[in-house]
């Protein structure tokens, strides 16, 4: 090996300094800043002062705060859980010797494209106006009513999400099964396999590092589940679809308790964190023992 | 590298003319007056005003500030001690917080403070400490009842109810000939507030808010005949009763399928702008069954207030003093449905009639929610009580779980100071 001179060196950090100044100033200083304010009284304006961990005492004793949790966690768990089934579902599909595939791959790529906020609407409209409308000429008791403006409306925002988020998982299922070589499957299927057994043999260990990918991505979005409740039900009806982030941003910026959801936040970010590494960990492993 | 050192030149060298420019226009020989806004939606108003102020006052030039979410807007500029000269707000809990960071004049002395009605000037001073009068009343707000006169008409119903009694016969009434009487836009739980506070506001004195933060008396010793009366409510509106929003709810009301909405002066341009023939007007809701204890429930939704700081003391005076002259606040109170808070001004409009003839008087509430800390979300509790009658829940179950809810939200959003 040639020792590398500087000036072969510099093209690359003249392509990552400047994104990593900005990723600092504009991500990782106000991030520095609200754990800061964690420790104050700030309300958003105005003077303050230190408060030591009151805030966060206030965080783990707060009912409303612990709710949104629970909630959070439930939601993330379904979310993620269905995504990555149908996802994974819709990848092998579209994988396989079909017609109009490409048409299909633009159909269920289409939601992704759309704003969250927009399609936010677009179901509070089918929700509470077209759905209700087909419930009650059939008589079906459960149409006939907005699931948003009922105790399970979260399923309602549940199926929104699904629907939108399993575009992108789709997509990298999709290029994860096109990294496998076909001649294993030629291989397996002269050795009389059934198509179970070549999936789950075959198939998805090879996809693992997808399949983790896509897993810890997941845990992370739903966790941070927002725009999709903000669009349909604001945190409503109660508190019952208040997630995390919207607790914050609803108690934090409207209700002039900034510091204490900044506290919030730094849970929250913790909480992330230590989920995605523990997954990391236990998926990277996995993918070892297939290797 | 040479390239990018040469664009990172033009974009510095850029950025400082623009710098530059933007500090010119100071240097002219007017005297500018930055009026600040926290409402948009008046915005047409104020510029035909300003126009006209500034015809006639040639050596002021107002410059007209009205961002979107004015109220977290200004509250970012107090931080940097920027306070705009004249600032026009709602007497709501922006206000509350701008009165605490000590930055506006007193306007007592002024000549034009003798205009204000005093019973919208007496509300104003409940928000802060002292007998100063930092906020001149520009325009009320008002809630009520939407009612459609022609349904009304139809269900044999010539007067409008004046005691809470009344009230619900009349709802008995307009169900017995299968008119929906009442719709509840829940959905949106904003609009909930709307019913809680006129219920609330003449249950109670405006006092209660104080003692609670003290910790003297609580939801659950005082609120529950306000309670029983937004339950005794809720089996007139419709079944889905958190599934409506608020635009779905005006337009059932437009296409005369519900004859009643209960919030404020506010959604009748929304119901005229659905159907203009709608015959639509106002009563107060009356919740006491003693008719003269009924208040109609209004607040300041827009006040006036000067910067202690401000280099054009004069300049500043002139304008609120030409805005609140009767003939200006006929003009925005005309153009913007609202109620005059100025002695001898009249809104003439007859869907408000049923309405303005309290407030002129003096016979108002205030909405008790205005002294509510800002994260006690009293809307989402009402949603949430709405909820659990939709689910079946005994009534004074609903009640229990709503008050004791109350008294614990409270205590979590009272968390400064």
């Amino acid at each position: 090996m040639v020792k590398s001179r500087s000036s072969v060196k510099i093209t690359p950090y003249l392509m990552t300094v400047p994104m990593v100044v900005l990723f600092f100033i504009l991500h990782t200083y106000p991030f520095l800043k609200g754990v800061f304010y964690s420790f104050t009284n700030w309300r958003g304006y105005g003077g303050w002062k230190f408060v030591g961990l009151k805030n966060y005492l206030y965080v783990f004793t707060n009912a409303e705060v612990t709710h949104s949790y629970l909630f959070t966690l439930k939601f993330a768990i379904f979310a993620t859980v269905l995504v990555n089934v149908l996802s994974l579902a819709i990848a092998l599909g579209l994988n396989g010797k079909i017609k109009f595939k490409n048409t299909l791959k633009a159909v269920y790529f289409l939601p992704y494209i759309l704003g969250t906020l927009i399609i936010g609407f677009v179901f509070n409209f089918i929700f509470g106006t077209i759905l209700p409308d087909i419930g009650q000429s059939l008589h079906i008791g459960f149409l006939s009513e907005n699931i948003l403006g009922g105790a399970h409306a979260w399923l309602g925002i549940l199926f929104v999400t699904v629907w939108q988020s399993m575009a992108f998982n789709t997509l990298i299922y999709l290029s994860g099964l096109q990294t496998v070589d076909t001649e294993i499957y030629e291989a397996a299927e002269l050795d009389g396999t059934t198509p179970w057994q070549r999936f789950y043999k075959i198939t998805f260990p090879l996809i693992a590092p997808f399949f983790t990918i896509n897993l810890v991505l997941s845990v992370k979005n739903f966790l941070m589940v927002f725009d999709q409740i903000i669009a349909m039900t604001n945190g409503g009806p109660g508190n019952l679809t208040t997630s995390i982030s919207v607790l914050i941003y609803k108690r934090g910026f409207q209700g002039a308790q900034f510091a204490v959801q900044s506290a919030n936040a730094v849970v929250l970010f913790i909480v992330i964190a230590s989920i995605s590494l523990f997954q990391l960990r236990v998926l990277e492993k996995r993918e070892e023992k297939i290797q | 590298m040479k390239k990018i050192l040469t664009i990172t030149a033009t974009l510095l060298a850029g950025l400082a003319l623009a710098a530059c420019s933007s500090n010119k226009s100071a240097s002219s020989g007017k005297k500018t007056v930055e009026f600040y806004s926290t409402k948009q939606e008046n915005v047409s108003t104020y510029k035909g005003l300003i126009k006209e102020f500034e015809s006639k006052n040639k050596d002021i030039k107002v410059k007209l500030v009205a961002p979107a979410d004015g109220g977290t807007v200004l509250k970012t500029r107090l931080t940097k001690n920027d306070i705009p000269d004249v600032l026009a707000m709602g007497g709501d809990f922006n206000f509350v917080d701008v009165t605490k960071a000590d930055v506006l004049a007193d306007l007592s002395d002024r000549p034009y403070a003798k205009r204000a009605l005093p019973a919208y000037t007496k509300m104003l001073k409940q928000y802060y400490s002292g007998n100063k009068m930092l906020g001149m009343p520009l325009a009320a707000n008002v809630s009520g009842v939407m009612y459609n006169k022609d349904l009304f008409k139809r269900a044999g119903i010539n007067k409008t109810p004046e005691t809470w009694d009344e009230f619900i016969q009349d709802m008995k009434q307009l169900q017995s000939k299968g008119i929906q009487p009442l719709a509840f836009p829940f959905k949106d739980s904003w609009t909930a507030m709307g019913i809680w506070n006129q219920i609330a506001g003449n249950e109670l004195p405006a006092s209660f808010i104080g003692k609670r933060k003290d910790n003297k008396t609580s939801f659950q010793k005082t609120h529950k005949e306000s309670a029983e009366k937004f339950a005794q409510l809720l089996p007139f509106g419709q079944k889905d009763i958190v599934g409506l929003s608020y635009n779905d709810s005006n337009k059932l009301f437009a296409q005369g399928k519900v004859a009643m909405l209960i919030n404020g002066n506010f959604v009748i341009p929304e119901l005229v702008k659905n159907n203009k023939d709608i015959n639509v007007s106002m009563f107060k809701l009356p919740v006491s069954s003693d008719a003269a204890k009924n208040k109609v429930t209004s607040g300041v939704d827009v006040l006036l207030a000067k910067s202690k700081q401000t280099k054009n003391n004069a300049a500043c005076d002139k304008l609120i003093s030409f805005l609140t002259d009767k003939e200006n606040e006929k003009k925005y109170i005309d153009e913007q449905f609202a109620l005059p808070t100025v002695k001898g001004v009249e809104q003439s409009n007859a869907r408000l009639a049923g309405v303005v003839a309290d407030a002129q008087a003096g016979n108002i509430v205030d909405y008790p929610d205005h002294l509510y800390p800002s994260g006690f979300d009293m809307a989402g509790l009402l949603q949430q009580f709405a909820l659990n009658y939709k689910d079946g829940m005994k009534t004074s179950e609903i009640i229990n779980t709503f008050l004791k809810n109350a008294d614990n939200k409270f205590d979590s959003a009272n968390v400064e100071e």
